[in-house]
C-alpha cells in the first residue's frame, strides 16, 4: 500500500485538532481547578465531600491524566467505534502521521517511527533536566554546611533527580530505539499494537511531567526508594511521586508488552531467533523484565497511595503494617529494574562493535546466553539491598552468592566484546568511542558492585557514596554511554543527517573524563565514610567533595557540545549517505527517511546480521516477489 | 599466540602496579574494633582479587584497540580470534572459580563476624530480629540483671532511632537513657536496635558497625572496641544515620566515647543515680525490645489525683 502524501486532503488547522497543546492546557487547568479551587480548605471537595489534601491530590492527578488524554484525542477512536461511526482510510492514515510534517510529533500518532523520535526528544529533555538537578546537588556539596539550599530542598532535589533519571533511563534504549528499530530489525511493517505503543509514550511523558509538580507541594524527601513509613509522613508532594511511578510503571509495562508481542509475532520469514541482532535480543530481555517487574512497582506505590489517602496502614507498624514489607516488595521490583536499564545497552554496544571492527560479533551464542542469564538472575538477588536491614539474616550467604553469580553471564558479554576486537579492522567514529567506553565503565560498576554484594564489606559500604558511585557506573557509565553510542550511530537513519564527528569526539572525551573523575572520586568519598543523601558532611571530606564537584561540572559541560551538535546537525547538517557505515543490518537496507510502512514488501531474511566477510550475501532479500527464483518458503 | 604472550606480560605488570596502588586507597586501617577485622580483610581481599581481573580487561581492550586499529587501505590482513568452545569454557570456568572463592570467603567471614567470640553460645546473630509481641531471645541472657560485661557477659545497649536523634538505653543499669554512646574499651557490646518511627540505620564508621533501625523490629549487632576515643570535630568516632529518614537525616548524629571500663562504670552509675534522683527513670517505659510510641501500653499510667 504505497502512500501518496500529496493525495491526502489538507485537513483542519492544527489548532482545531487534538494535540499536545490542548492536552497540556486541559490537564493543567483540570489539575489546578481540582486542587486549588475545589480542593482548597473550605472548598467544595473539602467541606461537602470531606476530602483531605492527599485525596484531593490523587483526584487532581487522576482528572488531569484523563483530561490530558481527552485533549490528546486518545478517546476519539474508541468513542467513534462505540457510536458506530465510520472511519475512513484517510483518517486511519492520518492517525499514523502519513501526512508528514512536524505536527505529527505533537499528536497521538501511531507510527512507531514517530513514537521513537518522540521518546528520543523527551529522553534528551529530561536527561538535561535531571542533569541540571545533579549540578545543583553537587554545588550544594561544595561546602560542608548547607549554603545553597535547605535540607528540605536538598532532599527534594535528590528525589527529583533520581526519579527523573530512573524513569527516563528505564526507557532510554527501549523507548527511542526499541520503538523505532525493532520493526526494522525484524522486518515488520509496524508494531503489534500501535495504539499501546503511542499510549506508552504519552504515559511516560506525563509521569515525568508530574514528578516536578512535587516542588509546588512541599517536595518529596524520600529519595527514589521512597521507603514507606517515611513516605507515609511526607508532604502532599509525595503524591506526585506515587502518581509518577504508577504512570511510569504502566507506561513501561505497556511498551514492553508491545515490543514482546512484536518480536514474537511480527518477524519476517527467515528471521529465526539466531538471526536476531543483539539489540533485538537485549531489548527483548529488557522488555520481559519490564513487563514482569514494573507492575510490582505500580502495585506497591498504589499501596503507599492507599496508606496516604485511605489510611490503610500497609506499611505503618503501629497499624499492623511492616516496614520490611515495603522494602522487600520494592526491591523485588528494584533489582530487575536495574537490568531493565542496563541490558538493552549491552545489546546496543555489542551491535555497534562489529560494524566498526568489520568482523562478526565473537561468540554470538554466548552473548545471547549472557543477556538472558543476567535477566534470569536479576530476579534472585533483591535482598542484597537489605543485608543490613535485619531481614532473614540466614539467607544472606545465598543472596551474596546469587549476586556475585551475575558476573558469570556478564563475563560472557565481555568475552563477546573483547573477542570481537581481535582480528578486526577497527575505526573510531564517535559511536564506536561511546560503545567502547561502555566496557571499562561497566567493569568499574561490576567491580564496585562486588564490594557491596559481599556481606562483610557491605557493612561498611552500604548506604555510603560507594553505593552511589556503583550504580552511577552502571546506570550512567553503561546505559548512558550506550545511549549516546546509539544516538551517534543511528542518527543518520532517524534524521537523515550525520552528527558532526568533531563535536562528537569533544563530547565523548569531556563526558568520559568528567564521568570517571566524578564517580571514582565519589567511590573514595564513600569508602572514607560519607553517607548518601546528606546535605552536610564533616569538614575533613570537603577536599574530595570539591574534586568530585569539579569533575561533575565537567560532566555537565560535556552536554553542551552534544546539544549544540544536535541543533547544528538538525538545522544545517549535510544529508547523510545511505548506510554510511556499510552495516549489514536490516534497518540500513530501507530507504532514508524510512517510508510509512518501512518495507515495500515483507523482506525475506537469508543470513545473519554480522557476516562481515568479503562476498557475503546481504542479510535480506527486500522484494522477494521480484527476486529471481525467490521462494518465500525456503531460506 | 604472539598476542596472548604480549597481553600476558603487560597484564602481569599492570596487575602488580595496581596491587601496589591499593595501599593508597583510604581505608581506615587497621580496624579499631574486633568485628571490623574481618570486614577490613575482606575489603583488601576483594581489591587484590579484583585488581588482576580489572587489569586483564583493560589490557586486553587497549591492546586490541591499538593492534587492530585500521591502518592502510587493504582489509583482511588479520586472523580473527578462533571461536572455540575451549576459550568459552576457560573463560566461564575462571569466572566461576573467582565467584566461588569470593562468595566462600564472604560467607566464612560473615559467619566469623556474626557472633562475638565470648558469647557465641547464646546464638545471637548480628542481625537477628523478633516481631513485635514475641519474646526476644536477648531477654534471657541476663539482660536486666548481672554486672556489665565483666563475667563474660556482653554489655547490652539498646539503640533507639527516632526522627532525628539517637537514644541509648543501658538496661543493666536500671534502663537509664543517654544521648551519648559511652562504651568500655575491650568489652563485648551487644546493640539492640529499634526505631520509633521510620527506618534508620545505626552506623559507627570507625568501629565497623551498621544495622538498620526498623520500627517494630529488634535488630542486634555487636562490637568490641580495641582503642579508646571520643568524638572529634574532625569527624572521628560519631554515630551516624545511614538510611534516609527525612528532613534532618544528615544531622542525625550522636557523640560517642570509648573509655576505660572503670571510667565507663563510674559514668553509668552516675547517670543511673542522677536519672533516678530526678524521677526520670521511673517515668520511662519499661524496657522492651520494641516500642510503639502511639500505643498506650508502654506509657506510664496517667497521673492520679492526689488525695489531700
Amino acid at each position: 500500500m504505497a502512500v501518496e502524501v500529496a493525495s491526502l486532503p489538507q485537513r483542519r488547522s492544527w489548532l482545531a485538532r487534538p494535540n499536545a497543546l490542548w492536552a497540556f492546557v486541559l490537564g493543567i487547568l483540570g489539575f489546578c481547578f481540582i486542587v486549588w479551587v475545589l480542593g482548597q480548605d473550605g472548598g467544595l471537595l473539602n467541606m461537602t465531600f470531606g476530602l483531605e489534601i492527599n485525596q484531593v491530590m490523587f483526584l487532581g492527578y487522576a482528572v488531569a491524566v484523563f483530561l490530558f488524554f481527552v485533549g490528546l484525542g486518545v478517546f476519539n477512536r474508541p468513542v467513534k467505534w462505540l457510536l458506530g461511526l465510520p472511519i475512513s482510510e484517510e483518517e486511519l492514515l492520518d492517525e499514523y502521521g502519513a501526512g508528514g510534517g512536524v505536527g505529527r510529533y505533537f499528536r497521538y500518532t501511531l507510527d512507531h517511527k514517530v513514537v521513537g523520535i518522540q521518546y528520543l526528544v523527551a529522553v534528551i529533555i529530561f536527561f538535561t533536566f535531571g542533569g541540571f538537578l545533579a549540578m545543583l546537588i553537587r554545588t550544594e556539596l561544595l561546602t560542608p554546611n548547607v549554603r545553597l539550599t535547605d535540607p528540605e530542598t536538598y532532599l527534594t532535589l535528590v528525589t527529583e533527580h533520581s526519579v527523573t533519571m530512573l524513569i527516563m533511563a528505564s526507557s532510554i534504549i527501549i523507548g527511542p530505539f526499541g520503538n523505532y528499530f525493532i520493526p526494522l530489525f525484524i522486518g515488520a511493517k509496524r508494531m503489534a499494537f500501535p495504539r499501546v505503543e503511542a499510549l506508552s509514550f504519552w504515559l511516560f511523558l506525563l509521569a515525568l511531567v508530574i514528578m516536578p509538580t512535587a516542588f509546588f507541594f512541599g517536595g518529596s524527601q524520600t529519595g527514589w526508594t521512597g521507603y514507606a513509613p517515611l513516605a507515609d509522613q511526607m508532604h502532599a508532594g509525595q503524591d506526585a511521586y506515587v502518581t509518577t511511578w504508577a504512570l511510569a510503571g504502566s507506561a513501561a509495562t505497556l511498551a514492553a508488552l508491545n515490543i514482546i508481542a512484536t518480536i514474537f509475532l511480527m518477524r519476517a520469514p527467515g528471521m529465526t531467533w539466531s538471526r536476531f541482532n543483539l539489540s533485538t535480543w537485549s531489548i527483548l530481555v529488557g522488555s520481559i523484565l519490564a513487563w514482569l517487574a514494573m507492575p510490582i512497582m505500580v502495585a506497591v506505590q498504589l499501596m503507599v497511595g492507599f496508606d496516604r489517602s485511605f489510611l490503610t496502614g500497609n506499611f505503618i507498624p503501629v497499624q499492623g503494617g511492616s516496614a520490611f514489607f515495603y522494602e522487600n516488595v520494592f526491591w523485588t521490583f528494584g533489582h530487575p529494574e536495574v537490568y531493565i536499564l542496563a541490558i538493552p545497552g549491552m545489546g546496543i554496544v555489542l551491535d555497534i562493535l562489529p560494524v566498526f571492527t568489520r568482523r562478526p560479533v565473537y561468540a554470538y551464542r554466548a552473548a545471547v546466553v549472557g543477556l538472558c542469564g543476567i535477566g534470569l538472575l536479576s530476579w534472585f538477588v533483591w535482598q542484597h539491598h537489605l543485608f543490613m536491614s535485619g531481614l532473614t539474616p540466614g539467607l544472606r550467604p545465598f543472596f551474596m552468592f546469587s549476586t556475585e553469580m551475575i558476573s558469570f553471564p556478564t563475563g560472557l558479554i565481555f568475552l563477546a566484546a573483547l573477542g570481537t576486537l581481535f582480528g578486526g579492522r577497527i575505526t573510531f567514529p564517535s559511536a564506536m568511542l561511546f560503545a567502547l567506553a561502555f566496557f571499562p565503565d561497566f567493569l568499574l560498576g561490576g567491580f564496585s558492585g562486588i564490594f557491596v554484594s559481599d556481606v562483610p564489606t557491605d557493612v561498611q559500604l552500604h548506604g555510603s557514596y560507594w553505593v552511589q558511585a556503583h550504580f552511577h557506573f552502571i546506570l550512567m557509565g553503561a546505559t548512558l554511554f550506550a545511549f549516546f553510542a546509539a544516538v551517534y550511530y543511528w542518527f543518520p537513519k532517524m534524521m537523515g543527517k550525520r552528527l558532526n564527528e568533531t563535536l562528537g569526539k569533544i563530547h565523548f572525551w569531556l563526558m568520559w573524563i568528567g564521568f570517571n573523575g566524578t564517580f571514582i572520586t565519589l567511590a573514595i568519598v564513600g569508602i572514607m565514610g560519607m553517607s548518601r543523601r546528606y546535605a552536610t558532611y564533616f569538614p575533613y571530606l570537603q577536599g574530595v567533595n570539591v574534586t568530585a564537584t569539579m569533575f561533575a561540572y565537567l560532566l555537565g559541560i560535556s552536554m553542551v557540545p552534544f546539544l549544540l551538535n544536535l541543533i547544528y546537525t538538525w538545522g544545517w547538517g549535510e544529508k547523510a549517505v545511505e548506510n554510511p557505515y556499510h552495516s549489514r543490518s536490516l534497518e540500513w537496507m530501507t530507504p532514508t527517511p524510512v517510508p510509512l510502512e518501512n518495507f515495500a514488501e515483507i523482506p525475506l531474511i537469508v543470513a545473519g546480521p554480522y557476516e562481515y566477510q568479503p562476498n557475503a550475501r546481504p542479510e535480506a532479500i527486500l522484494e522477494p516477489s521480484q527476486a529471481a527464483g525467490g521462494t518465500v518458503a525456503g531460506t | 599466540m604472539r598476542h596472548a604472550i604480549r597481553i600476558g606480560i603487560i597484564w602481569v605488570i599492570v596487575s602488580i602496579l595496581l596491587i601496589i596502588g591499593i595501599a593508597f586507597v583510604p581505608i581506615p586501617a587497621p580496624a579499631s574494633s574486633e568485628e571490623g577485622e574481618g570486614i577490613h580483610q575482606t575489603i583488601y581481599m576483594l581489591f587484590y582479587v579484583g585488581a588482576p581481573v580489572f587489569a586483564f580487561v583493560w589490557v586486553t581492550l587497549i591492546y586490541g584497540l591499538v593492534t587492530f586499529h585500521a591502518r592502510g587501505p587493504e582489509p583482511g590482513a588479520y586472523v580473527p580470534l578462533p571461536e572455540t568452545n575451549t576459550l568459552l569454557f576457560l573463560w566461564a570456568g575462571i569466572t566461576f572459580v573467582i565467584v566461588l572463592f569470593m562468595a566462600g570467603w564472604g560467607t566464612f567471614t560473615l559467619h566469623e563476624i556474626t557472633n562475638p567470640p565470648a558469647v557465641a553460645a547464646q546464638g545471637q546473630g548480628t542481625s537477628t530480629r523478633s516481631h513485635p509481641g514475641t519474646t526476644s531471645n536477648s531477654h534471657k541472657g541476663g539482660l536486666h540483671t548481672g554486672s556489665v560485661y565483666t563475667n563474660g557477659h556482653p554489655l547490652n545497649v539498646q539503640v533507639i532511632g527516632q526522627q532525628w536523634l539517637w537514644t541509648f538505653r543501658y538496661p543493666s543499669y536500671g534502663g537509664f537513657e543517654s544521648k551519648d554512646l559511652v562504651l568500655p574499651v575491650g568489652g563485648t557490646v551487644r546493640f539492640h536496635i529499634t526505631s520509633l518511627d521510620v527506618v534508620h540505620s545505626f552506623w559507627i564508621y570507625q568501629y565497623d558497625v551498621k544495622e538498620d533501625a526498623v520500627p517494630g523490629v529488634e535488630n542486634t549487632a555487636w562490637m568490641r572496641a580495641r582503642e579508646t576515643g571520643a568524638s572529634t570535630s574532625s569527624g572521628k568516632n560519631w554515630v551516624n544515620c545511614n538510611e534516609l529518614c527525612g528532613l534532618w537525616h544528615g544531622y542525625m548524629v550522636a557523640k560517642m566515647d570509648i573509655t576505660t571500663p572503670v571510667k565507663f562504670r563510674a559514668w553509668a552509675n552516675h547517670m543511673e543515680a542522677s536519672e533516678r534522683a530526678s524521677g526520670l527513670l521511673k517515668n520511662l517505659p519499661p524496657y522492651a525490645p520494641v516500642y510503639f510510641p502511639q500505643s498506650n501500653a508502654n506509657f506510664p499510667p496517667a497521673p492520679q489525683d492526689q488525695s489531700p
